[in-house]
């Protein structure tokens, strides 16, 4: 590929925000200029949205003021689009759990270890532009700046993980994409990640909810982080002392119903595709169980501590499919005999579940201090863009 | 009516709410689905360990199809909560249209006992207190501001623009709860409750009406690069002098004095251009009508377009004052 390489466009494009399909064309540029701060949709902190008539050599729009604009926004909700989402095919995944499951933590981790681990594997894992992650980046920092903290807890609403757009005349609030590129040999995949609040999955919050989960309508598959500590028969299997293991024991009781939560998931999986209550879908459903540290060295019979990747050979690699599939039937069997209501509802909902032990930060947070070592941190990523791709095909 | 509702995060709910952040306390009786709509305005952003957590005040107009209603909010930081995270605790007092004239917001600033920490099992609330009528209504604003005018100021410059948000950047050391309880006192009865304000800095969509941003220096979460100069911005961090406002005059000639100089914020020393509202031939394609409400252009290259629109800007706006209506807009590209 050469520097005159031509772009490609994609014929038509779908808002990873409010999901409208358009023509790249029809995008809209962000002005630059700093007189053209207010726009009437997102309001008067945003620069203003805009149909360009004049370009540049470089092909970046010019505004009204002069200014040379290169960001693109969604010509309906006006959030801001990633350029590389006209070349690239999208890949919107979802992430679900109950709240405290450990979903933001292990999305930090995760991508954090698919940059480091897509290499290996002859692949890139990289923020296509970076300024749509940056409540990753903070959660990263938190993790792996030094300090071992656990990420803040999502919000339901505010400015770092949602966006308020006047849509079709309403007030929306929408959700920020976290956006990175993957690209494996010549192809190429814009992968669009969901982090909600896990407030937004229990039952009965799909009222102030719905713009914000619309994203189960079109993800290609979900991610759904399980915490066993937060399920009694779990808990009672391990035999850890830890301080969280311990602190999980005594609020069991007040933990959230992850079945309920699994439930309302599947419910509105089906209802916003428009599928039957009692349907199938082969949509991949990578199932996440969290906090392997702390159970699964009571619980799995291999041994975590070794990533889930062949021996290297001349630099290059291959995840390790018969060792990662065991791990995938044993996870799921404890599913089935520790959560048999979940089990039950995921095998109705998806022929295509996956299960993978995850553990974001190595050890119990009481106990990491800056030896953050995630476990098999990146497989859910690398697993889920590899069973949406097996799907597309 | 007058609901409270508490909102953090908890490992429980009040009547039967799943844990997480949830509502942990409500006045006895409200109904669910209203508790909901007041706790929405709940979020928080955590500052950076180590630096100050700042203390959000929000006045909201919230309209359900039961009424309408204005919800005052503190949300502080509190700690961990019981996952071993940060926390942080939304106080909700909500006041429908008839109990609103029993007491105005600043009232319930200075005297309503907003929590810091929910530490118990959930539970319903008694209606709360009508707060006392100890005070006059008035505020020293020389205390906090240096200068009282600029309360008087800010008031003015609220009834000026209309249906924009004014932004209001405070010197070190003044507590925004405290300017906002001065400039709602100024205001007074209805006008003060229909003042929606907040002391963070928040991207509201178009139309979302926050009438009055109040931000402290100390507070480490808004975006110091999205504070301009203009007449949506009153920087107060090098606590300028007041200048007096302009003698009062009609059409024209008051709109041209009013955008010059009252209040003429945008000299203050951090300004680095000349107001946007000011026509002027440093800026020729600039123009504003500032009252009752503000038509600003955003294209100076286009004379003639302008000069049309100005026109008909101007001959909707004399209809619409003439219909007593109020009138704004903004010209932009957007189709």
């Amino acid at each position: 590929m050469t520097e005159t390489a031509t772009i490609r466009l994609l014929d038509s494009v779908r808002c990873p925000h409010c999901w409208v399909r358009f023509a790249p064309v029809d995008l809209r540029f962000i002005a630059e200029s700093p007189a053209l701060l207010g726009d009437p949709r997102l309001g008067e902190g945003e620069p203003l949205r805009f149909a360009p008539s004049r370009f540049d050599g470089s092909g970046a729009a010019i505004d009204p003021e002069g200014g040379k604009c290169r960001r693109t926004a969604c010509p309906r909700c006006h959030s801001e689009f990633p350029r590389v989402g006209m070349e690239l095919p999208s890949l919107p995944i979802s992430i679900v759990g109950a709240p405290g499951a450990g979903k933001s933590a292990m999305l930090a981790s995760m991508a954090w270890s698919a940059r480091r681990d897509a290499p290996r594997l002859g692949a890139s894992f990289s923020d296509s532009e970076p300024r749509f992650n940056r409540s990753l980046h903070l959660d990263e920092h938190a993790l792996f700046g030094g300090g071992g903290t656990l990420p803040d807890k999502t919000e339901t609403g505010g400015d770092r993980h949602y966006r308020i757009s006047i849509v079709d005349g309403r007030e929306e609030t929408l959700p920020r994409p976290l956006v990175f590129t993957w690209h494996r040999r010549s192809e190429g995949r814009l992968v669009v990640l969901y982090d909600n609040a896990g407030e937004h999955y229990l039952p009965g919050a799909d009222g102030h909810a719905v713009a914000a989960t619309r994203h189960l309508a079109h993800c290609r598959t979900a991610i759904l982080v399980l915490d066993p500590l937060q399920d009694r028969r779990f808990l009672d299997a391990i035999r850890s002392d830890s301080p969280q293991v311990e602190s999980a024991r005594r609020r069991t009781a007040a933990a959230a119903r992850q079945d309920l939560v699994v439930a309302e998931f599947a419910t509105r999986f089906r209802e916003r595709r428009g599928i039957a209550a009692n349907a199938t879908m082969d949509t991949p459903i990578m199932v996440v169980l969290a906090k392997a540290d702390l159970w699964a060295g009571d619980l799995l019979d291999d041994d975590l501590r070794r990533e889930p990747f062949r021996p290297e050979t001349a630099g290059r690699t291959e995840l390790d499919d018969g060792r990662i599939e065991a791990i995938s039937q044993e996870s799921a069997e404890l599913v089935r005999r520790f959560m048999p209501e979940t089990a039950a509802v995921l095998e109705r909902l998806s022929t295509r579940t996956f299960h993978v032990p995850h553990s974001a930060l190595g050890a119990s947070p009481d106990s990491i201090g800056d030896a953050v070592r995630p476990r098999w941190a990146a497989l859910p990523m690398l697993q889920a863009i590899r069973l949406a791709e097996g799907s597309e095909a | 009516m007058i609901v409270e509702v508490v909102h953090t995060s908890a490992p429980n709910g009040l009547a039967g709410r799943h844990g997480g952040f949830t509502v942990v306390a409500a006045t006895r009786g409200v109904s669910e689905a209203l508790v909901d709509a007041i706790a929405a305005g709940s979020a928080y952003t955590f500052a950076a360990p180590g630096a100050t957590p700042p203390t959000v005040w929000s006045l909201r107009r919230l309209r359900t199809g039961a009424g309408a209603w204005n919800v005052l909010t503190r949300i502080v930081e509190c700690g961990l909560d019981h996952t071993g995270r940060r926390n942080r605790i939304a106080h909700h007092v909500a006041v429908d249209e008839v109990s609103r004239r029993h007491a105005g917001p600043e009232a319930w600033i200075r005297s309503h006992p907003f929590r810091s920490a929910w530490t118990t099992a959930p539970r319903e609330l008694d209606p709360p207190g009508i707060p006392g009528g100890s005070e006059d209504g008035r505020f020293d604003g020389d205390a906090t501001l240096g200068d009282r005018r600029w309360i008087e100021a800010i008031s003015r410059r609220l009834d000026m623009l209309r249906n924009s948000c004014v932004t209001v950047v405070l010197p070190p050391g003044v507590a925004a709860a405290s300017v906002a309880a001065a400039i709602l006192a100024e205001r007074g009865g209805g006008p003060a409750w229909s003042t929606a304000f907040s002391t963070r800095w928040e991207r509201n969509a178009a139309g979302d009406g926050v009438d009055l941003r109040l931000l402290s220096e100390e507070d480490p979460t808004w975006p110091r690069e999205a504070i301009r100069p203009g007449p949506l911005t009153i920087d107060l961090r090098d606590r300028p002098t007041c200048p007096q406002p302009a003698p009062a005059a009609a059409g024209p000639a008051r709109v041209a004095a009013a955008a010059s100089t009252d209040p003429p914020t945008s000299g203050a020393p951090r300004a680095t251009s000349p107001p946007r509202s000011v026509a002027s031939e440093a800026e020729p394609a600039t123009i504003a009508a500032e009252a009752p409400g503000i038509v600003e252009y955003v294209d100076r290259r286009h004379g003639a377009r302008i000069a049309l629109l100005t026109f008909l800007a101007a001959a909707a706006a004399g209809v619409a004052l003439a219909a007593g209506l109020e009138f704004s807009g903004i010209l932009g590209s957007d189709s």
